[in-house]
């Protein structure tokens, strides 16, 4: 049951989205995020929705995929609707005791949430259309300039690809030593969180032990191989930007240009939601 | 006479345990006073029960230890001169245990461009060299999968692509087929000796397992740190009594001859395969019954 655990959601299929660079997925995310927090208008959000629409599209990705990673936020999303929806001052509708219900509550309360599920959304746009070796490629490179101001790019970004080479490899170890001890006797079903958690401890003990003889193996595997840090390094893979790219970063500036010409420019037509 | 690849001389090395105040608290001598020599092309094979100071010896080539006296010499570059030992590691590349512990990459190509990678050589060239060595082990087919999906014979021939891709004149394998069922031992043996075979690779072959030393040019047993005994397979596997003084196990077939000449039977020294024996006692039925072939 333990291995059905899965990392990064990378949904292969062939599409522009998924053959584009990483680093301008990565940067596309950005402006998307920022955008959602410049939009304070019906008609922003309609500029953002058209965005948001035609990346999935492009990314021919299902999109109840995409819509998966809203259950993890479900708990967040309530909390937030029902604290804007309660604790705005305004018009009020009804009161329940102390808690009133007011319609600017209301209309606060729909673009959170909008706000949220887009996030999401817009973030799963990303991780199904970019494998996690991708992912820390671009951000190596992506992140470059601060190699400069003495921040270890190189080697977070290595790092970030043998944690992900070896959990499969300690989620299948943890899976034998649970059945080694449930052999003995042990049980990690039973009791409450506290003793669930209290079972765990022998759990974590070899599995820790194992994880550090590991790694001084893989450390000496590769000096054999003649690692030493990102110094003099090529790449087999390196990433290049494409046409495909280009005109991305060119819609991103189109499209940012517009969720903040449509905040900071004064037009009558434009009703301000928020 | 020419040096040969990997030289040592008067090795020493002791593992030394220290405790948190730096003292040492004790010291290990694994390697005690060896002098070897092995050339160029040659698949040479160590074997010694645990403790004998073979996989110590095989982190010297690899400059991952280094002598605490004597010197090694890697294709007459010192391991202790600290300017040569990138160009000591790609000379003499290795192979470790654990398939799981030694690959880095997250698809089996990328793996086997680690090396090259890190001796920055260019882009193109890096995939030159992942393409013949994933031939050159037979796993060209598996070039995109994940690691983690490979059995463990084929992870070490992964391994051994990987070590391959750096160009090296030498490959030390240690213990390459401990962890490995029989079918995966099989397999990695064979890649190596095609290797060996093919490209001239000068192989060392560190193991327990007498049977794949068989067929190596060279058998070298080691024992509390020495070498004990260094020759031709069957002249090593010949001396039986002294292999089990080693504690080493000779191959069946091999301390079958050995018994049944003990017994009083005309058996060669050093038999190694199946058909030797067979032939053998072929001839020792013939002998006995006056020439009739017996039924095989």
């Amino acid at each position: 049951m333990i291995r059905e655990i899965t990392l990064g959601q990378y949904y292969p299929v062939d599409s522009v989205l998924h053959r584009m660079d990483p680093r301008t997925k990565l940067f596309g995310t950005l402006v998307f995020i920022v955008s959602l927090f410049l939009a304070d208008s019906l008609v922003a959000y309609g500029v953002i929705t058209l965005f948001l629409v035609s990346a999935v599209r492009l990314s021919r990705v299902p999109f109840r995929f995409m819509v998966k990673g809203l259950k993890a936020m479900l708990f967040l999303l309530l909390a937030s609707v029902s604290f804007n929806l309660f604790l705005t001052p305004g018009t009020e509708i009804f009161r329940i005791g102390f808690l009133r219900m007011t319609w600017e509550g209301v209309r606060l309360a729909g673009f959170m949430a909008l706000r949220l599920v887009y996030l999401v959304i817009g973030s799963s746009v990303m991780t199904l259309t970019t494998t996690p070796n991708q992912l820390t490629d671009g951000l190596e490179k992506g992140l470059g300039v601060l190699k400069k101001v003495g921040v270890p790019v190189h080697e977070v970004s290595m790092m970030m690809s043998i944690a992900l080479r070896f959990i499969p490899i300690l989620v299948e170890e943890t899976d034998k030593i649970m059945k080694a001890q449930m052999a003995r006797g042990a049980d990690f079903e039973a009791g409450n969180l506290f003793q669930k958690a209290r079972s765990m401890v022998p759990l974590l003990v070899p599995l820790f032990i194992s994880a550090f003889r590991r790694a001084a193996d893989l450390a000496m595997a590769m000096e054999a191989r003649c690692y030493h840090g990102g110094e003099g390094r090529t790449k087999m893979k390196p990433l290049h930007y494409q046409r495909r790219d280009r005109i991305a970063y060119l819609a991103y500036l189109v499209y940012l240009g517009a969720v903040a010409g449509l905040r900071y420019v004064d037009v009558a037509w434009i009703p301000r939601v928020l | 006479m020419p040096m040969g690849i990997i030289k040592a001389s008067k090795l020493v090395f002791d593992y030394i345990r220290r405790d948190e105040e730096n003292h040492v608290e004790e010291v290990n001598r694994a390697i005690d006073g060896l002098d070897l020599e092995i050339g160029k092309g040659d698949f040479v094979a160590i074997l010694g029960h645990n403790g004998s100071g073979k996989s110590t010896f095989a982190k010297q080539v690899n400059g991952i230890l280094l002598p605490t006296e004597g010197a090694v010499w890697v294709s007459g570059m010192d391991t202790r001169d600290d300017s040569h030992i990138w160009d000591i590691r790609k000379t003499a590349g290795m192979v470790f245990q654990n398939p799981d512990n030694q690959i880095i990459g997250n698809v089996v190509e990328e793996d086997v461009g680690f090396g090259p990678e890190n001796l920055g050589v260019p882009t193109d060239e890096i995939w030159r060299r992942v393409d013949e060595s994933l031939r050159a082990v037979g796993m060209a087919a598996y070039r995109l999968k994940s690691p983690n999906k490979l059995s463990g014979g084929q992870k070490q021939r992964v391994a051994i692509a990987g070590v391959m891709a750096m160009k090296p004149q030498c490959i030390i394998l240690d213990e390459p087929t401990a962890m490995l069922d029989p079918d995966g031992r099989k397999e990695v043996i064979r890649t190596i000796h095609e290797l060996n075979r093919k490209e001239g690779i000068t192989v060392l072959l560190i193991t327990h397992y007498m049977e794949e030393a068989i067929e190596a040019d060279r058998v070298i047993v080691m024992d509390d740190g020495h070498v004990v005994m260094d020759g031709v397979p069957r002249e090593i596997f010949s001396r039986v009594k002294e292999l089990k003084h080693y504690r080493l196990d000779v191959p069946q077939v091999t301390e079958l001859a050995y018994e049944l000449k003990q017994e009083g039977l005309d058996m060669p020294d050093g038999v190694l395969t199946m058909e030797e024996l067979l032939d053998a006692l072929t001839k020792v039925f013939v002998s006995k019954t006056g020439g009739d072939v017996p039924p095989t």
